[in-house]
């Protein structure tokens, strides 16, 4: 558990500078606003009072150290500023949608992984076969679509003529009753409360988007995982495997699959970054009350505490995510973990 | 036990076709220990690896074949079946072992996990090293836990691809004498690959020389060391230094391996040969017996 | 002029290349002579015809307010180009510049460059991008700028490597020894043969970098109604698609999606002649 805990302290630490430069970009993003920023996060129609108090509290009239400090300040305090639509602190606002957010990336994650892991290895294995070409351009149309593009096409075959798909409206029936939240995912609310329906009808709303958005992390997942597979295959010691006359499925998916799975898991931080991406527009597109369609509400009313503590909070996942596959990978790969 | 007829492989890349092995013929029997020899790039490793079965699959069989206790085995066997109880010790001794997984789970898959230990102990390594990765050990180590995978597999041909390359001299004689003990106490045939004729001469029964994917010669130990006959062999002999001690003055081969995609000559070591004589580039030759035991492709031979 | 050598005979043999090749050739040629030849006005509204389901007179359907969609799909692919280069383009002199800068001086210049790289990196980057354009204003120079900046990382990166490795090479040495200054040796000698690699990287994220102006404008950034631009079209048949009016979203959709495709696929076809290069 100890070297566990200080790897984990390493990768933290590793990745301060890149903190630090998350938020002076975000800092300057909040400072970039064309005109008077106070007048921005002021909102709709401000009052020179209002407009004041927020150039107070922006402390624009210091100089920009001081206002970068107390902007780290805040943020160690969780404190984003306030939404213009709510009112409420965009920490809270963030905080309450991203169940819905988390739910819908990582479902799609995991169907995208399910479709590229398999996708990927028969490629390699049968490289150059029709499956191999099949594969390979299924990937690149799925890198060339957009998820909103996708999103729509998938409505429009399996909501409007198909009639499977429930309507392309949030997370669950308009009409229902959403089980009680304790996790905020509703397929596992649903089922701590024993309300089946519920779960029934939030899996039913998630399947459309989560393959939408799952699309767009099947591209660049594929293509690793076949390049990955094919130079394990051709080094030496899968050669020396083939020949102490080991098993098929152990050769391919035991000695192969493992070390190739080394670069997927570097590639999935990436992943991550375009499904999180792609998640803004899918979530217009079905409706679904996640963080991404907060930002756009708070884009088109110009709310912009919200929309910079979005980018804000988007990235610390992100950088969150790339720790957690560090520590991972070092788990999976014993020659990083003893290193240490 | 193992013959291999008029083998010729090649290799198609984007460069064009490669002629790695031309006209090939070599035969092991039981317990006989066969070094193979030949600078680096004579096609020592496309032989063993098309004797394992374990070639890439851009290879192609031109001609002959190979015959295993009289049936043909395929060089290129993308599933190894068990009958052919061949297996290798690679160049490359890390690099071929599972560089994510333990030296006992290594072990255990290959050859059950209660023979672990005395596999290890059979090639004298400290049963404590069974849970360390291969990057933990050296490389002789890692050499060693390779012999111990193909002991594992009970072979009847054990084909050692430079088995010692990289090691200290200590270490290869160790490794050296665990190889001569078991083909003398279980009877198992050992191709021993090298570009080191003096290890050879001191451990083969017989030696078979290649240039260029060609074989040259073959005959017994002593006699192919002190008298070859074969003009490549001859320098390839004078390029062993005396004493292994002073590896730096060591004496190479002149000229240059040719081409193995361009054109070739019928004799491949013609450019580089001072015996070359117009007729050399005549018609293709072939394996001349000098006597019953020696054979030698070559038209005007050392004696 | 051996690359272009090695182009045309890895073109011979790649004829997927070549087909998806002349297809953005006549995508560009649509985008610049199309609005010259299109039957309609991209503006003007036809309340009589509107949401018409495609005819001879209206190949792609009408809109929600009677639009041609067809023309607008047209005058939007000149749009879109538009932006998709002129994005690509000033990423790849920022990042070229960078990376060159980078790679050759090594040391400080070096870490401060891959700080800024990986400060970029470390954003989802289309939502870096949404954060830019929000932050800037809404417009099109906007979008085009925040594409470029999310681009820069992937071409710095490109160019750091070729400098890195070019710099050790005989003929910098030459140049150095004969007097040039390092910024002449730079400009002469290292960044044309980086060239071919750029182009590529350049090709590879062109596409990317249209499906993200696209999307840009999907969510409402950037270029507003009426402009024809294929996001805002998409955007504009999102609500009709649930109604059954699949043409208004299908058309502009489908013509991102096979540009982008073309891309990527000229893209991948031009590395692997390029690679095929290397290995020779
Ligand atoms: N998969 C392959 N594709 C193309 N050419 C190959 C392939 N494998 C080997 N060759 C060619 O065959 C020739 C013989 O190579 P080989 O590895 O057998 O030499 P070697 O005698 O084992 O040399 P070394 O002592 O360096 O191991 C070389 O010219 C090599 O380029
Ligand atoms: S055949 Fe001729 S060229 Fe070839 S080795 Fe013998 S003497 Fe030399
Ligand atoms: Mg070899």
């Amino acid at each position: 558990m100890f070297p566990l805990l200080r790897s984990v302290i390493k990768r933290v630490a590793f990745a301060v500078p890149t903190i630090f430069g998350v938020v002076l970009v975000s800092f300057a993003l909040t400072r970039l606003l064309p005109g008077d920023p106070a007048v921005y996060f002021a909102g709709a129609a401000p009052t020179p009072e209002a407009i004041a108090d927020i150039r107070k509290a922006m402390l624009l009239d210091r100089p920009l150290l001081e206002q970068f400090v107390s902007y780290v300040v805040n943020l160690l305090h969780g404190d984003l500023g306030k939404s213009l639509i709510t009112g409420q602190p965009v920490v809270k606002d963030l905080a309450a949608r991203m169940p819905a957010t988390l739910e819908l990336t990582g479902l799609s994650l995991l169907i995208a992984l399910l479709v590229s892991i398999p996708l990927g290895v028969i490629g390699a294995l049968r490289k150059g076969s029709l499956i191999d070409h099949a594969a390979r351009f299924f990937s690149t149309t799925a890198l060339s679509m957009p998820s909103f593009f996708t999103g729509l096409l998938l409505v429009f075959v399996f909501y409007y003529l198909l009639g499977l798909a429930p309507a392309p409206l949030g997370r669950i029936d308009p009409l229902g009753l959403p089980p009680p939240v304790k996790s905020g995912l509703i397929v596992i609310d649903g089922f701590l409360a024993g309300d089946y329906e519920s779960v029934t009808d939030g899996l039913a709303h998630l399947v459309l988007p989560s393959i939408a958005l799952a699309l767009s992390g099947i591209g660049p997942l594929t293509r690793i995982t076949r390049g990955a597979m094919l130079t394990v295959l051709s080094s030496d010691f899968i050669r020396a495997a083939r020949s102490y006359d080991m098993p098929r499925w152990r050769l391919v998916y035991v000695y192969a699959l493992r070390n190739a799975m080394l670069p997927v898991l570097t590639t999935a931080g990436f992943v991550f970054s375009f499904l999180i991406s792609a998640n803004v527009v899918v979530e217009k597109v079905f409706s679904w009350p996640g963080i991404g369609s907060y930002a756009l509400q708070a884009l088109v009313a110009s709310d912009y505490a919200a929309v910079q503590g979005f980018v804000l909070s988007v990235a610390l996942l992100y950088v969150l995510i790339n720790i957690l596959i560090d520590v991972l990978y070092g788990i999976v790969d014993v020659r990083v973990r003893l290193a240490e | 036990m193992l013959e291999v007829r008029n083998l010729s492989i090649e290799f198609s890349t984007r460069r064009g076709t490669v002629k790695a092995l031309d006209r090939i013929d070599l035969s092991i029997a039981p317990g006989e220990i066969v070094g193979l020899v030949g600078e680096s790039g004579s096609g020592k490793s496309v032989l063993s690896y098309a004797i394992s079965g374990l070639l890439d699959r851009s290879a192609r069989i031109a001609s002959g074949e190979i015959r295993w206790h009289g049936a043909v085995i395929e060089p290129v066997r993308e599933r190894r079946s068990t009958h052919a109880a061949i297996a290798q010790i690679f160049q490359n001794p890390r690099a071929s072992l599972n560089p994510i997984m333990t030296v006992r789970r290594q072990l255990g898959d290959v050859a059950g996990r209660d023979r672990v230990l005395s596999l290890l102990e059979n090639v004298r390594i400290d049963p404590n090293r069974a849970d360390h990765y291969p990057f933990e050990l050296s490389g002789g180590q890692c050499q060693r836990v390779g012999i111990a995978l193909a002991l594992g597999c009970e072979p009847e041909l054990l084909i050692a691809d430079e088995p010692t390359t990289g090691l200290d001299v200590t270490t290869e004689a160790a490794i050296m004498a665990l190889i001569g003990d078991l083909s003398q106490r279980r009877g198992m045939a050992t191709l021993l690959v090298t570009h080191n004729l003096a290890l050879a001469a001191a451990n083969c029964d017989r030696i078979a020389v290649m240039h260029a994917g060609q074989l040259v010669e073959c005959g017994p130990a002593e006699q192919l060391a002190y008298s070859p006959m074969h003009p490549y062999a001859e320098q390839l002999l004078a390029s062993v230094p005396q004493h292994s001690e002073s590896a730096d003055d060591l004496r190479t081969v002149p000229g240059l391996l040719p081409d193995l995609a361009g054109p070739l000559l019928p004799c491949r070591f013609a450019p580089r040969c001072d015996r070359h004589q117009p007729d050399c580039d005549a018609s293709p030759l072939s394996l001349i017996a000098r006597s019953p035991q020696h054979f030698v492709a070559c038209r005007h031979p050392l004696c | 002029m051996e690359f272009a050598a090695t182009l045309q005979d890895g073109l011979r043999r790649d004829p997927l290349t070549a087909t998806t090749m002349a297809i953005i050739v006549i995508i560009c040629l649509v985008a610049i002579f199309g609005p010259f030849v299109a039957s309609h006005d991209p503006l003007a509204t036809n309340p009589s015809i509107a949401l018409k389901p495609p005819t001879w007179e209206h190949p792609c359907g009408t809109d929600q307010v009677g639009r041609d969609i067809c023309t607008r799909i047209v005058y939007a692919t000149r749009l879109d180009l538009f932006i998709a280069l002129s994005a690509v383009g000033l990423g790849l002199i920022i990042g070229g510049l960078i990376g060159s800068l980078a790679g050759f001086f090594g040391g400080i210049v070096d870490r401060l460059a891959m700080w800024i790289v990986d400060t970029i990196m470390a954003f989802p980057l289309f939502v870096l991008a949404m954060g830019i354009v929000a932050a800037l204003g809404n417009s099109l120079e906007n979008i085009i700028y925040a594409t470029a900046i999310v681009n820069v990382p992937f071409y710095a990166r490109t160019m750091r490597a070729e400098m890195k490795q070019r710099r050790e090479m005989g003929f910098v040495e030459a140049a150095r020894v004969s007097g040039n200054g390092p910024f002449r040796i730079l400009a002469v000698h290292l960044v044309p043969t980086a060239v071919p690699q750029l182009m590529i990287q350049a090709t590879l994220t062109m596409g990317w970098a249209m499906l993200n102006a696209a999307a840009l404008s999907f969510i409402g950034l950037g270029i507003r109604p009426p402009t024809p631009e294929w996001g805002i079209m998409v955007a504009e048949g999102a609500s009709f698609i649930i109604t059954g009016e699949w043409w208004v979203a299908l058309f502009p959709g489908m013509t991102l999606v096979l540009v982008v495709l073309s891309l990527n696929l000229v893209g991948d076809g031009l590395r692997d002649v390029l690679d095929a290069r290397e290995r020779r």
